[in-house]
């Protein structure tokens, strides 16, 4: 009994070595090659590379700081901004009662059923119209409109919050945006900031946009300028390498620094996606 | 609903809900919404960046879906865009690509992680379980275009596949996969093999750690194996969850075109990996022909809406079945 136990254990050791192994896999290969001599990509591309060729880091960096940079100024405007409207109005639809209140929250959440890429090709008449094309504001503002489901969650979590506490500080003659402010806002500190981590990361990752209404160098994201930066600069092919491991390094801080909160927040984002 | 009192819920004003309640009947509804006008006045953020970025898109898309469309002009043609989505034959292409991507990866979702889900969650208690959801979870900070990116080279003639199969022997195997009209839509499916890492993982997991172990308890002292287990007592209990990441998958893949985007462009030749997510973003980024790509997105946006439908019915009907 306790041999085939044993043995049933270590058979399935086994089989997830061998899926983490295969996981594993691309991204190993794509560290090494980051630091292969442009002589031995393609003759030697499965080979250790030593000593590592740290030159490919200081080409991709020239190129990359700027998307970079780009990136994490939409990520923080854009998520502050959404982060703070929707939480606003996910109070109000949390603690208050007046007319239309459920209407309008349908209103709210027909968008969450919507993936935004259809909306894609009228998006950018918008962005056009509006003379945005190829600036930041492009992506901070349309992605600060990316609220519903931040709107969803924390409406959910104010809706839990006991009444007494919002009861005794109206007593007190505190007004809507106090309760908001003092009260709902420092309550739900780990909703707020696992919505955020999802905001951030889910603007990190998007490709298809960007790449259409900010292919310029004043604000390439990371990921676009990746794929702009090997298909266009025809870099030294280990300095291509290397900015895509610069491209996913902001994000592998992320969630080093928000462990738990970053899953709580990907997990949450999973409803609507 | 409305003027109902509520424990939780607040009125604007002096006096509490309790008390307004009485006086809300007999004031005139304007009244009341003009009472209320603070309200308002906060929600008015959130629905302006709505109305610029999802409402009124919603709604021109559909229009000039039915039009000719160039940003300058716009012509209506009636059905002309819809008739054109049906004969051209890279559309047709791109739909049958786009059905056997749906099909792969619903049968992918539906197993790869469940399968290293279902290890972990057979292992016994202790450190180990938390280590290898840990190590399946890591992948996921990986921006999905650097994976695509990955891969990409990994198709290549020096690539990771290609090394690999000269490694084992197997070079006459080697080939250019993204090039090859036989294997690059393959290729495409094929991206992030062996698909574990991720969401459908976590979840998975997740769900299977919310059974009850008395249920699982039980059924071992039935003498149930670990398979007879897994097939008839642990599947079952998370059919709700598989349900959701199945229309999720269904959802992603029916608009996703960033890996032939990035890895083919909707080649090789005029279609071996187009989809019509790709063709509506190519109709805007090349053809400046808006009113088709707006059609084409109107047709996905129809399918997803659909879709959802299904899923909620499919859900009402298994809470009303237990």
């Amino acid at each position: 009994m306790t041999l085939s136990r044993g043995l049933s254990r270590a058979l399935i050791h086994g089989l997830l070595l061998v899926f983490a192994g295969l996981t594993f896999y691309p991204v190993l290969m794509l560290v090494n090659l980051s630091f292969k001599d442009p002589n031995a990509f393609n003759s030697a591309p499965m080979s250790l590379s030593i000593p590592p060729h740290v030159e490919n880091y200081a080409l991709a960096w020239k190129f990359m700081q700027d998307p970079v940079w780009h990136n994490i100024v939409v990520g923080a405007v854009a998520t502050l901004l959404s982060l703070g409207m929707a939480s606003l109005t996910a109070f109000v639809f949390a603690r208050f009662q007046f007319p239309g209140r459920d209407a309008l929250f349908a209103l709210m959440l027909i968008i969450l059923l919507v993936p935004g890429t259809i909306l894609l090709v009228p998006m950018y008449q918008v962005i056009i119209q509006l003379k945005l094309q190829n600036t930041l504001w492009a992506l901070i503002l349309s992605y600060a409109a990316h609220q519903s489901l931040m709107i969803f969650v924390l409406r959910t979590f104010f809706a839990e919050l006991p009444q007494e506490m919002f009861d005794a500080a109206r007593v007190d003659g505190a007004s809507v945006l106090q309760l908001f402010w003092r009260i709902a806002l420092p309550l739900s500190l780990p909703a707020l900031s696992a919505m955020a981590i999802f905001q951030v990361w889910w603007i990190w990752n998007d490709y298809a946009w960007p790449s259409l209404v900010a292919n310029s160098n004043e604000a390439r994201t990371a990921v676009t300028g990746l794929i702009f930066f090997n298909d266009f600069s025809r870099p030294e092919p280990g300095a291509g390498m290397a900015a895509a491991v610069i491209a996913a390094l902001p994000m592998v801080l992320l969630f080093l620094v928000s462990m738990r909160t970053f899953i709580a927040g990907l997990t949450s984002g999973a409803i609507k996606e | 609903m409305l003027g109902r009192p509520e424990s939780n819920e607040m009125s604007l004003g002096a006096t509490p809900q309790t008390a307004a309640g009485v006086g809300a009947r007999t004031r005139s509804r304007l009244a009341e919404v003009r009472r209320h006008w603070l309200l308002y006045l906060l929600l008015l953020p959130s629905f302006a960046f709505a109305a610029v970025f999802y409402y009124y898109p919603m709604l021109s898309g559909i229009y000039h879906s039915f039009t000719f469309w160039d940003l300058k002009r716009t012509l209506w043609t009636g059905l002309e865009n819809y008739q054109r989505m049906l004969e051209d034959p890279i559309s047709v292409t791109a739909w049958r690509n786009m059905l056997l991507i749906l099909v792969s990866q619903l049968v992918i979702a539906a197993t790869a992680p469940l399968l290293v889900a279902a290890l972990i969650y057979n292992l016994p208690a202790g450190r180990a379980p938390y280590w290898w959801r840990m190590v399946f979870v890591m992948p996921i900070v990986v921006p999905a275009t650097v994976t695509v990116f990955i891969w990409r080279w990994m198709y290549g003639p020096e690539g990771g596949i290609n090394e690999a199969l000269r490694l084992f022997g197997l070079g006459h195997l080697a080939r250019i996969w993204l090039g090859d009209q036989t294997t690059a839509l393959w290729a495409i499916i094929f991206v992030g093999f062996p698909w574990v890492s991720g969401l459908n993982f976590l979840l998975y997991l997740a769900a299977l750690q919310t059974i009850p172990p008395e249920v699982v308890d039980a059924a071992r002292v039935d003498g149930a194996g670990p398979f007879r287990r897994f097939f008839s007592v642990e599947l079952p209990l998370i059919r709700p969850q598989m349900l959701l990441l199945l229309i999720l998958t269904f959802v992603f893949y029916v608009r996703s075109f960033d890996a032939p985007l990035i890895m083919t462009n909707g080649g090789p030749g005029r279609a071996g990996t187009m989809v019509p997510g790709l063709q509506m973003y190519q109709a805007v980024r090349e053809g400046f022909e808006l009113g088709y790509g707006s059609a084409i997105g109107t047709v996905l946006f129809a399918v997803t809406m659909l879709l959802t439908l299904v899923y909620f019915t499919l859900q009402r009907r298994q809470r009303a079945g237990g």
